[in-house]
């Protein structure tokens, strides 16, 4: 295996992890509703609110950046 | 044929390198699934055939035991640097499975004791959906913390949020089409917007280790 392949397959492990990493919160929140008994239209319309909530946090963090 | 001969001659056997790029594979899609999150569960088949015609081909080039691979005095720089590449890759399958980060990864967003009386094809629209929501959040949050942190500039977190919005208005077209009873149209649509989130995931890690 060649050093780029190497480097090809630690960067996908690292981008899985970074990925799982910030999907924590979001999983932990949808299984609280599913135990609460939302419904299953409650729940997308929930993580639609959060992914724009989050787009909405993202950008304050770009707009105060220097 | 001692030991030490197999393992000699396994250093110089395409086939035993491939026999150990598909156990660390099959390490990591144990723990985190990463087969399935990059090529999609409808494709792993074509991956399992693909890896035994590999071995087909490997098999039918092979001439000589792996004891006949074995120079009398052996050569040592090159395999050593082999061997560091095995147990580095290893050492990154276990330890990532086993620190949980793989498995979050992996995780549906769904529990599997959700209960639901929806339609096979509604279910699976929806997850879509949810799904692609779901890693559209980590991405923000990813975007926000790197240049939140300086770890990129304020036009660079620009450019990967513009991205990560626009893939969120498709995503809004999919939950539209699933609201009019557009099933398909709201799956494809879902499931073209994830893969582009793995995209830019990837770009982002790319990034990231960069500027480290």
């Amino acid at each position: 295996m060649t050093a780029v392949g190497v480097a090809k397959l630690a960067d996908l492990v690292f981008t899985l992890a970074l990925a799982g990493l910030e999907r924590i919160p979001v999983v932990e929140k949808v299984r609280e509703m599913e135990e609460k008994g939302a419904s299953p239209d409650e729940i997308t319309d929930a993580l639609q609110e959060m992914r724009k909530a989050s787009e909405a946090v993202a950008q304050k963090k770009v707009d105060d950046a220097a | 044929m001692d030991a030490k001969t197999v393992v000699a001659g396994s250093l110089r056997s395409k086939t035993q390198w491939l026999g150990a790029i598909v156990m660390v594979l099959g390490i990591l899609q144990d723990q985190g699934q990463l087969l399935t999150q990059l090529i999609g569960p409808d494709h792993m088949g074509k991956v399992m055939a693909a890896i035994g015609l590999a071995f087909m081909v490997l098999r039918a080039l092979t001439t000589s035991s792996l004891e006949d691979k074995v120079p009398e005095k052996t050569e040592g720089g090159f395999v050593r640097v082999q061997v560091l590449i095995v147990l580095a890759l290893l050492s990154i399958g276990f330890a990532l499975g086993g620190c949980g980060l793989m498995q979050a990864a992996s995780q549906p967003v769904h529990g599997e004791k959700a209960v639901t009386t929806e339609a096979p094809a509604l279910r699976a629209a929806r997850v879509a959906i949810d799904e692609a929501n779901a890693s559209l959040v980590g991405l923000n949050t990813v975007i926000g913390q790197n240049v939140e942190s300086g770890v990129w500039t304020k036009a660079q977190g620009q450019g990967y949020l513009d991205e990560s919005r626009a893939a969120g208005r498709r995503l809004d077209g999919a939950r539209e089409a699933l609201r009019g009873g557009l099933l398909l149209d709201a799956k494809s649509q879902a499931e073209a917007v994830r893969l582009l989130v793995l995209t830019l995931h990837k770009r982002v890690a790319a990034e990231a280790r960069k500027e480290k």
